[in-house]
């Protein structure tokens, strides 16, 4: 007999537990993912809702949001629904194995309303490496605009030279003016002494040596600026030659100065693509780290250490994955410059345990509409190392118009068009290698200029550049993940630099004639208006000199005529003594 | 009325008080301390807790001994991690153990793992020590029990006639 006192006990609380169970296992595996999901992505996973039905064996999770850890309100990806078949025989062993899944409403770096960032989460650096390239450019644009700015007037030989003959002509001008002053000064006073002595002979018979030792210091001091106006005359001509010798002086002066190392095709590429392509690198780069992180857990088979003691893997064991994904059907959308696109795909073999499994984690992707792409993505984490392959075709891409450059500088407006782009990029273990090519046929490009090169180079300087019709660009990605380099060429870059330098270097040269002949001209002018000056002077000291020197002749005569020699006067004394004795 | 429907609940917390001879108390210590030496997630123990409460034996004083002893066996780790890794080394169990990990179930009992291994041989070994001490200590004190219990029932040692 059924002792049911004791048994209906047991079994309710066994039904208890069951029950319990059920129902507290779909919110048990909800925040096995937000909390699993957010410490393998290191941002926020969002869960709606999660349904375990034990029976049928399927686990459904609907409205999965996993924020981008790079980006605080914008997702990684998210989903509508995840449904997983899971196959029990596995589960019997300890194994996590969905046989198909069915991920659908997805929607790749779709924008979130609340910050996906964790509070302890610290923020990274991956852009240096690509705005260092933009700088580059940006400092050739900036130091054109400094050296078609720049004032080299006060620099100018000619300049300083004629600022100098400006200063010291006038001095030297002044010095034999008051020279001349001083001699015609003199000669008053020398006038005034030999007509003083004239009327009285006698009484001045002590002062006619003086005077006529001051004739002939006059006389002497009358050469002497004569002289100096000859001397002066002689440096009118070192004056002119200087003058020549600053001219070519500032010729080599003005190419050295306006001088600019044309810009490479290369540095204007990464000006004019690098922060569009930088984006969309970083993007991808990241996308690639992130596999890293999902597929990568364990990479070799050694005995892992649990939390407590350790499980020995047992030899001749089948190691299969912990967790593994066989098939994962992807639907989703999205959009490309507004408009929308659908894209279909299935995932293979994804697991975090590569090792334990016998192929590669796979991703094929189509997309339709806006964007039309085909994507494949090979994961390999069989090996030591790493090997990740990640083939990506767009064959065309509507493109709204886009701005190349900054506007406030250089930039060059392509008008809406559509693109293809062909992306095959492989990563082995920290190693990035690949290219990515990107083609614009029937292109419209108008070029914009700030205002400060506008006022320099006009658009008909690069008016060429509408002839351009077609673009081409391939993005070389070498170095590691985690400093990642690259190298960008295309055809727009250079003609564009080719059209940018001719166009600077005709204004160079233009800027370069207008200083010359400024300077130039100053010469010229500064060199006549010394010459005029000087024969003007010239002419009147000399008049004013000879004139000096003629009254000297004069007055000399005149006190050698009207007064008689000393010996005559002595003579005449003594015959006046004579008749008085 | 009411009570009809509040009988279950009784009856459930009814098992935590009720089979408690010697042999009942002692049997759940020494279950209890299998099950608490065990780190918990497996389905050993998983097995013993439920053979815990399908036997006969006192809940309550099993699952106050499991909360106890799980509180202490991290303290216990590298004892039966020396064990697990010696059971594990051992050439025949350890052939033992890899063909039965072949076999579906096996592998959630995580007899890989040294701890695990370890908590059951030694939970094994105190098993029926642990039993036959408890089962001594509560027989004297239930005979304690009974003595106190008559004395205080005929004061006079029946001795008044």
């Amino acid at each position: 007999m059924i002792r049911w006192k004791y048994v209906v006990p047991r079994l309710l609380g066994i039904a208890a537990i069951v029950g319990f169970v059920c129902i507290a296992l779909g919110p048990l595996t909800r925040l096995l993912l937000v909390f699993g999901g957010q410490a393998a992505t290191g941002a926020r996973v969002d869960v709606q809702h999660v349904e375990v039905d034990l029976l049928k064996s399927q686990v459904t999770v609907s409205g999965l949001q996993v924020a981008d850890p790079n980006r605080e309100h914008q997702n990684l990806f998210e989903a509508d629904r995840i449904e997983l078949d899971i196959d029990t025989q596995s589960a019997f062993r300890k194994k996590f194995v969905v046989h198909e899944g069915r991920l659908t409403g997805l929607h790749i770096q779709s924008g979130r309303t609340e910050s996906g960032a964790l509070t302890d989460a610290a923020g990274g650096d991956s852009g240096s490496v690509f705005s260092a390239a933009k700088d580059r450019s940006e400092q050739w644009i900036d130091s054109t605009v400094d050296m078609l700015e720049q004032d080299v007037w006060d620099e100018l030989q000619t300049v300083q030279l004629s600022q100098e003959l400006r200063q010291r002509w006038p001095l030297e001008y002044d010095r034999l003016r008051q020279r001349a002053k001083r001699i015609e000064v003199q000669g008053h006073q020398l006038k005034n002494a030999v007509e003083r002595i004239s009327e009285r002979p006698l009484d001045n018979l002590q002062a006619i040596p003086p005077t006529l030792g001051r004739i002939d210091g006059l006389h002497a001091e009358i050469v002497d600026a004569e002289k100096e106006l000859q001397r002066l005359s002689a440096q009118i001509e070192l004056d002119q030659s200087a003058m020549i010798q600053a001219k070519q002086h500032d010729e080599v002066f003005l190419r050295e100065k306006l001088h600019l190392n044309a810009l490479d095709a290369e540095s204007l590429n990464e000006y004019l693509l690098g922060p569009v392509w930088a984006n969309r690198l970083r993007t991808t780069l990241a996308w690639v780290e992130y596999s890293r992180q999902i597929t990568s857990a364990s990479t070799s088979e050694e005995i892992p250490v649990d939390e407590r003691g350790i499980s020995v893997i047992f030899p001749g064991y089948h190691a299969s994955p912990d967790f593994l994904i066989r098939r994962l059907l992807l639907e989703g959308g999205g959009t490309a410059n507004g408009n929308p696109f659908a894209f279909s795909g299935e995932m293979k073999h994804l697991t975090h345990q590569s090792q334990r499994h016998d192929a590669p984690t796979s991703l094929h992707l189509e997309a339709t509409g806006a964007l039309r792409l085909t994507a494949d993505v090979t994961l390999d984490r069989r090996h030591a190392v790493p090997q990740d392959r990640f083939l990506i075709d767009i064959p065309a891409m509507d493109q709204s118009e886009q701005i190349l450059g900054n506007p406030q500088k250089i930039a060059m407006r392509i008008a809406p068009g559509s693109v293809s782009i062909r992306a095959d990029l492989r990563a082995e273990g920290d190693e990035l290698d690949g290219q990515i090519v990107i083609e614009q046929a029937n292109l419209s490009i108008e070029p914009s200029l700030g205002a400060e090169y506008a006022r320099y180079l006009t658009g008909d300087r690069l008016g060429r550049l509408r002839e351009i019709d077609r673009f081409q660009a391939r993005v070389f990605l070498v170095g590691s993940l985690r400093q990642p380099r690259w190298r960008l060429e295309s055809n727009l870059g250079e003609q564009i630099a080719e059209a940018v330098n001719a166009a600077v270097r005709d204004e160079l040269a233009a800027r370069q004639q207008q200083w010359m002949d400024r300077g130039k001209q100053e010469a010229d002018r500064e060199i006549a208006r010394i010459q005029d000056q000087f024969v003007r002077e010239n002419r009147e000291l000399l008049e004013a000199l000879e004139i000096g020197d003629a009254q000297l002749d004069v007055l000399r005569q005149q006190l050698q005529v009207g007064i008689d020699s000393p010996q005559e006067i002595i003579g005449r004394g003594r015959q006046l003594l004579d008749m008085f004795q | 009325m009411v009570l009809r429907y509040i009988q279950p609940l009784r009856n459930i917390l009814r098992i935590f008080s009720y089979e408690n001879s010697p042999r009942q108390l002692a049997l759940a210590i020494a279950l209890g301390t299998m099950i608490g030496l065990l780190p918990k997630g497996n389905l050993i123990a998983v097995g013993l807790t439920i053979l815990l409460f399908a036997v006969r034996v006192n809940l309550g004083a099993g699952l106050s001994v499991i909360f106890l002893v799980s509180c202490l066996s991290p303290y216990l780790d590298p004892l039966t991690h020396g064990l697990g890794v010696r059971v594990l080394s051992h050439p025949v169990l350890h052939r033992f153990l890899a063909q039965s990990y072949e076999f579906p179930i096996v592998p959630w009992t995580a007899l890989n793992n040294s701890v695990v291994i370890g908590a059951l041989l030694l939970g094994i070994a105190l098993f029926y020590p642990i039993y036959h001490l408890s089962e001594s200590l509560f027989r004297f004190l239930a005979r304690r029990r009974a003595a106190t219990r008559t004395a205080t029932a005929d004061p006079m040692g029946g001795r008044g006639a």
